[in-house]
Formats: C-alpha cells, structure tokens, sequence
C-alpha cells in the first residue's frame, strides 16, 4: 500500500540534512513495526522518498513523504504511530493512501508556499524592503546567473516568471513575506535566491537583515488540470 | 516566527549553520532527556572529549547518561568537543560550551563529567574546560564553577590529570554515580563549602580526590614517597566494577543520533573482562574478573533495544565475543532474532572454529569481508614472550577453510618494539603474511582477488601490566623496525603494509606512564594550540616537544626508561586487584618465554579474587 504523510519540520529540527531524515524516517517505521516494501534488484532498498527536499535551515508546515508497505493499513493509524515516534520538531500531519502508480507524488509537485520572516537592524530598512519588492514585480523579467550543478557553466534564469504572489505583511517586531512560487523538477525557485535578489537591490548586507525561511504547502497538478495542495492527491 | 529563546540559543543558531554537520551541535535526538527545569535539582554536563560522532558511539557514556537520568531529579546532558570550525567561531561570537540538552553553559552545571577514553583525548578535555569559562586547575577554579569529575579507562593513570580533576572515578560507573549524586545533593542542602564535598567524596569506594595527596621526587626524578594530606583519604583507591552483569543498567533506549557516526548501530555488551593474560594488554588486566551477561538477558537487551531504536544493524560487545561461555546458544539465538526483524549482525572477535564459520558464512552472505588475525607477534617464541594463545597452525588452517569458503581477504595485526623482540620476529611477520599467500594460491591455484592486509602498530608499555617497567622503543627504532618488515613484504604484490605513526605511538608512551609534574606540560601543549591529537591531521609532534622544553621535563624520562621493580609508580595509588607482585612476575616468565594459562583452566593467583567475585 502507498501511503503520502505531510510533516512538518520545526525548531531545531532545520539542521538536519536531507539523508539524515531519510534515516530517522526508515528507523522510526521500523520501530513502529510497519514493513516498508523494497525494490528488486541486487541491491534492494526501501520504496520511500521525501518529496522536494528542504535546504538545510528552513523549517516547514508542509513536507511531504511518500512510502510503500508490505501490508495495508489504516491510513490514520499509520499516522499515529509514525508521529509517536517522532522527536520534537517533527510531527506528522496527516496520512492518506496514493494509488499505486509509477510515478511518485514529489515528481508531480508545480507549485509551493513559503512564509519569510524578515527583521532589520534598522527599521529604515522595511521601506527599502517594500521599494524592492515593487520594484520586482513592476518588472516584465529578472534575470540572475546560475551555475549549472553538472557543467559548470553560467546560464541565465529569469526568476520573475517563478514568482506567482510576494506580499509583504507587517508584523509586531517583523514583516512576514508571503510567497507562491514554482517548486518542482520542472521549474523551481529557492526563497533565497529571490532575497539575495533583494538585498542587492535594497544595497545592504546579510548580517543587517534577518531571515528565517519557512514552507508553507506545496502543490500539484491534479487530473483535473488544477493546482491542489498535494494532500489532496488521489 | 521568530520565538523566545535566552540569547545562548540565538548565538547558537546565528552559527551553527555557518559550519559543518549543525546537528553535532543541537541535540533534540530520538531518546535524548530533557526534564522540565522544575524538577531538576542536580545538573551533571557528561563531557566526551572527541567529536560527536565518536562520543556518540561510545557505551560507555550512554550507560551513565541512563544511570544519571533515571534518578528523578538529576538531569544528566551530553557535551562533545567542536570540531575546529565551530570552536573558531565559538570564541569568536563568545559562546561558551554547552550541553546539548538544555543548551545551557557546561559551567552552570553542578558537576562537569569528562569520560577520558586514552591519552590522546587530555587536550582536548582541556580545551573543552576553557571553552566552558574556567580554569584547567582546579585549584584555580571559584567557589561558583562545577566540580570536574574525570573517569573513564584513562584515570588508571590519573596522575598526568591530577591537578585538574576535582576528583576521579576509577572503574566502572554504574554504581558510584547515584553514589556521588546522594553526596551531592547532602553537599547542596549543606551550603557548606565545595572542599566539604570533596572529603565527603573520600567515603565512596573507588573516588580518588587527587588534591590530598602529595608527591615527593628523589633526586633522579623519580617518586620518593606519596603522602596524604586528608587523613579520611583512602590509601589506595581500589577499583569500582558491577558485580552481577545481569541486573546491571544498560541503555536500552540509548540516543539515536541523526547524524551517521562511527558506530551507528544497536550495541549489546555480553560481558567485561578477559581471561587470557597477554601481556601487553590492559584492558585484559584492568577489566578483570571476567563477568557474563546471561544469554536470556542479552536477548532481552535486544529485543528492547531493537524496538527502541529502529537499527538496522546489532552489534555484540566484548574484549573477546568467541571467549563467551555459552557463545554458540548465544549467537544462533541472536541471528534468529535478527532474520525475524530484519536487522543485520557484526560480530567481531570471534574464534575461527567451525562454529564461526558457519555464523560469519550466513551473515556475510556473498558480500564477504575480510577474516582478522590478531597475531600481535611474528614468532611462537615472541607470542609465549607476551603470552599471546595463537598458534600458526591455527592460523593457516583457519585461512585454508576460509578460502575455501570464498574469502579474499585477511587481516593481520601485529606489534612491533615488543620486550625481546628481534630482527627474527620481524621478519617472521612476512614469512606468516607469505604463507598465508601460499595457501590460498594451493585453494584457487592462483593470487587473484587475493588481499593481505598487515598492520603493525608500536608497543606502548602501559600501566597496570606486566610491561609497566619497560622502555618503549626510540623512534628510530621503531622506524628501522618498520623498514625491515616493509621491504620483506615489498616483493609480496597482494599484501598491504600499514603501520602507526611513531612520533604518535611514543607520546602515547610518554602520557601513559606520565606523572602529577606533567600536568603543567599539558596546560602548555594546549596553550600552543595542541588539540584532536589523536587525529593525524591535528597532532604537531614540534608543539609537544616545545611544551616539554618550556616545561622543563623530559619525555624520554617517561617513556624509554626501565624501572626497577621498587620504583614507586606514580598509579601505584590505583588499586585493579591485580596485585604488583602478579605483574612482577609475569614479567619474569615473560623474560624466560613462560607462558601463563588462561585462568579460565585454573587460577593463576593474579589477586584479583581477593577484591571481587571471580
């Protein structure tokens, strides 16, 4: 049975890497007695991924995590008995059963939400921080350079495009950005790189500006053709 | 978003990200404790002076961490050395160390507990006491910082830390810290000042509180007499051991770490000590009497642990697995449980019958490593020297049934600078390395896959042995030796040489059987930015030779000198059990090639019965 979990990602639980959850999930489903299914071949592993992985530092309200037992299970059951098993800053959300398919639910994943919370040295620094934000979105296109992981080799991107909403809220000692943006194989922005962006235009440093990057939800296209937020897949 | 933290977490979440694995540094794994501040009374920051990975493997301080937590108000926390990167910025931004619990400073702890594996780890203690704000010496620290507590296998010799410990615990742990905690919390309600502490320390067996003792030296640097200046203080310190393995604590819930570290798995330890007597060995003398845990309980222990854990992989602990009694029930028990629960099994140090054949031929399955030899010496005759119960014989047959079997791969440990030893016994490592050779081209009529791996470490002579009075080897010689086998095996195409680092192995010696005058030594090594010594990369032998001259002692003192049977040992105060006159006279069989029986056919009066239940 193929079950997709949303988690959430908390507290101190930010610095911990990619595989090293990857670990802590496969040990906890093994704890809680649930047979996860493996793959064939001479070296068999676990058919379980983690959706999208978060850059390590973010904290997140909506991870997702994909696995396939052995033997059927409730749904809710299998959720509590995976978020008993969790430490602090991980917890799960909730559980629901995917149809066996061959393609996993990361791959279908278009969209995603991200909170930013942003606290300035110097409070002048929000009317900077709105100016280049309009800035942003006034503009038809904003290319950045990016290095190709393989080739090394410096291509242009337009980050504009992957922007979908950018708000920005104020709160008691912060502004909180909302943000949509592309998330996904096919075409993808990392919060940080639309801030880097922004603290360029707004001319000021990292260490006058505080950050903490948080995901919200992240979405996929459902059979129907519209964005939903991945828990509702079916 | 941005929550309410004391400003030590937001410093340390500012850097933690700035450096390499953050998760050594944040706690909040699977199992950790953390008690809600209000019923906490006492606070033990449990200090392991090697980078997490390596503290998180270590039994040791997993079984304290459960001792100490399992008492309703102690709460009892991890604190590991930075890795260089976060200790830079950790001066830099002024964070000092802290556990990883509570995130609080190690120096509002009640007592800051360092666990000293060997030698090599004391610099790195010291740095993790000036990273916590205080000084090294305890004579030096206030009425207000924590009392440092040193145990761990190193304080057989505390001398070399003496003047930074408040007190040492010798021997096993289990017992004495509820012990010291009653103390404690009696001190705490007292209000009485810490020295008070300190005397009440004098009335738990196996606590040695180094600051009522004192040394004078004869003229040649010797020690002359050990005077005690608290007359409640102990004459010798004897030893703490758990009698009944059995009813022993042992953490079937131990932390599970994020990261990978260097023995990522389930441990179940199956009993302490060894019976065999090899010379050379401490830990053969300083674990003694043999003790066993009942096969039932093991598997219990593991069971639990398996279920608390979720590993992937079980790992049996011991000096010596196939010396277990009832080894054969035990281990076909353990595999058994591992197939139900998927879970895959090492099992190191097993004796190469057909029994283990068996056992290693369906754990290793296709995928098989290698078969170890721990032969430690090139001859029958440097083996009854050291009393090392190997024969060739053994070995070639044990190869034969291997290579048969599909193994490609051997590995031979041996010892080089051992007492008697000659050109002889070196070469004779070759000729055991090309016999094995020849063996495997008679099984698969030809060298193929075949992969000989020799490792030959230096003879470090170490207290509470037979060896305790000989001179460790010069570097030169050490390197000649290593010379001589090096070119014998060079024409040998499938066999591997490595060796230890001399200039390592004779610090070693050096620390091993230093005494309380090399305290200032130490304090100097890590002033000139000695640290992680046991770490190739980090160890500058130049930094060590200047401490010795700024301090005015010298090295060779401590390591290439031979004593006379009267000298006073500066750990002569550290009773094992083991008598003096035992080591005295192994040592003297040693001289004639005498071997000694395993005392499991027969006890060869070692003293240690006359302490503890054999």
């Amino acid at each position: 049975m193929k079950f997709l979990i949303k988690w959430t990602k908390e507290g101190d639980m930010r610095y911990i890497s990619h595989l090293d959850i990857m670990r802590l999930f496969q040990r906890a489903i093994k704890r809680k007695g649930i047979r996860l299914k493996y793959s064939e071949g001479y070296s068999p592993h676990p058919k379980m991924s983690i959706a999208q992985p978060l850059s390590l530092g973010y904290t997140s309200r909506g991870e997702y995590f994909e696995f396939e037992t052995l033997e059927d299970m409730d749904p809710e059951e299998v959720r509590q008995r995976l978020d008993s098993a969790m430490p602090e800053g991980i917890r799960m959300v909730s559980c629901s059963v995917l149809k066996e398919t061959k393609k996993a639910a990361g791959a279908l994943i278009t969209g995603g939400d991200y909170h930013v919370g942003i606290r300035m040295a110097d409070p002048a620094g929000y009317e900077k921080l709105n100016e280049a934000a309009d800035w942003f979105l006034s503009q038809p296109s904003v290319l950045i350079q990016k290095e190709q992981k393989k080739s090394g080799k410096i291509k242009e991107i337009d980050i504009r495009e992957k922007v979908r909403k950018l708000e920005i809220l104020p709160r008691k000692d912060y502004v909180l950005m909302d943000l949509k943006v592309d998330t996904g194989s096919q075409s993808n922005l990392n919060p940080e790189v639309l801030l880097q962006k922004l603290r360029e235009k707004m001319d000021i440093s990292g260490g006058e500006m505080e950050t903490l990057i948080e995901r919200v939800e992240m979405y996929a296209e459902s059979t129907e053709g519209a964005e939903i937020p991945l828990y509702l897949l079916k | 978003m941005f929550e309410n933290k004391s400003e030590l977490e937001k410093k340390i979440e500012r850097c933690v990200m700035r450096v390499e694995k953050p998760a050594r540094y944040i706690g909040g794994e699977l199992n950790a404790v953390k008690k809600p501040a209000e019923q906490v009374s006492l606070r033990v920051a449990f200090g392991f002076p090697d980078l997490y990975e390596i503290g998180m493997s270590n039994l040791g301080l997993q079984i304290l961490y459960k001792v100490l937590n399992d008492i309703p108000d102690v709460q009892c926390e991890r604190v590991y050395a930075p890795d260089v990167d976060f200790e830079a910025i950790m001066r830099e931004e002024g964070i000092p160390l802290y556990t990883l619990e509570t995130k609080r400073a190690v120096k509002e702890a009640d007592i800051f507990a360092v666990s000293v594996g060997y030698e090599m780890l004391v610099t790195n203690m010291l740095n993790m006491i000036v990273l916590a704000g205080m000084s090294v010496w305890a004579a030096e620290r206030t009425e207000e910082d924590p009392f440092i507590i040193i145990g761990g296998p190193c304080t057989y010799n505390p001398e070399p830390m003496a003047e930074f410990a408040d007190a040492f615990s010798i021997g096993e742990g289990e017992e004495v810290w509820p012990e010291i905690m009653e103390k404690l919390r009696e001190w705490k309600a007292s209000g009485a000042p810490k020295i008070e502490f300190l005397k009440s320390l004098c009335g738990i067996e196996g606590m040695y509180v180094p600051r009522f003792y004192e040394f004078d030296y004869n003229e040649d640097g010797t020690i002359r007499e050990i005077r005690k200046t608290y007359d409640k203080a102990p004459d010798r310190i004897d030893k703490r051991i758990i009698q009944d393995m059995d009813s022993a604590p042992f953490p079937t819930e131990p932390v599970v770490p994020f990261i990978s570290t260097v023995h990522d798995r389930a441990v179940v330890e199956i009993f302490r000590g060894c019976t065999r007597g090899c010379r050379f060995c401490q830990a053969g003398m300083i674990y003694r009497p043999v003790r066993e845990r009942s096969p039932e309980k093991i598997r219990e222990i593991v069971e639990e642990e398996l279920r608390a854990t979720g590993y992937e992989e079980l790992s049996i602990l011991s000096l010596s697995t196939g010396d277990y009694s009832r080894v054969e029930e035990l281990v076909t028990d353990l595999m058994a449980l591992c197939r139900e629960s998927d879970v895959s099994m090492s099992l190191p140090s097993l004796r190469l019958d057909s029994f283990s054949f068996k056992v290693m031929d369906e754990i290793q399955g296709y995928k098989k490593s290698g078969l170890t030899f721990a032969v430690e010496a090139g001859s029958q005759r440097l083996r009854n020297v050291i009393n090392k119960d190997i024969t060739e014989e053994h070995i070639y047959a044990a190869s034969r049934q291997a290579f048969e079997l599909g193994w490609h791969t051997i590995k031979l440990y041996f010892m080089a600078g051992l007492p008697g030893e000659t050109d002889e016994d070196l070469a004779g490592i070759a000729d055991i390395a090309r016999n094995i050779m020849n063996i495997y081209k008679e099984v698969n009529g030809k060298i193929g896959r075949l992969s000989i791996h020799v490792s030959v470490s230096n003879f470090v002579p170490k207290p509470h042995t037979p060896f305790q009075w000989f001179p460790q080897d010069t570097d030169e010689e050490f390197s000649r030796k290593h010379e001589l086998v090096k070119n014998l095996i060079k024409p040998m195409k499938c066999v591997r040489l490595s060796y230890h680092d001399s200039a390592t192995s004779y610090l070693e010696g050096v620390l091993a059987r230093g005494d309380r005058r090399m305290c200032g030594t130490l304090v100097e090594a890590v002033r000139l930015g000695c640290k992680f010594d046991g770490w190739r990369e980090h160890f500058d032998f130049d930094k060590w030779m200047q401490a010795f001259r700024n301090t005015g002692l010298d090295p060779d003192f401590y390591a290439r000198r031979a004593r006379e049977y009267d000298e006073i040992l500066p750990w002569d105060l550290i009773g094992t059990g083991v008598d003096k006159e035992f080591y005295r006279s192994e040592n003297e069989k040693a001289k004639r090639g005498e071997i000694t029986k395993d005392c499991r056919e027969g006890c060869q009066f070692c003293g240690v019965n006359t302490l503890f239940k054999c």
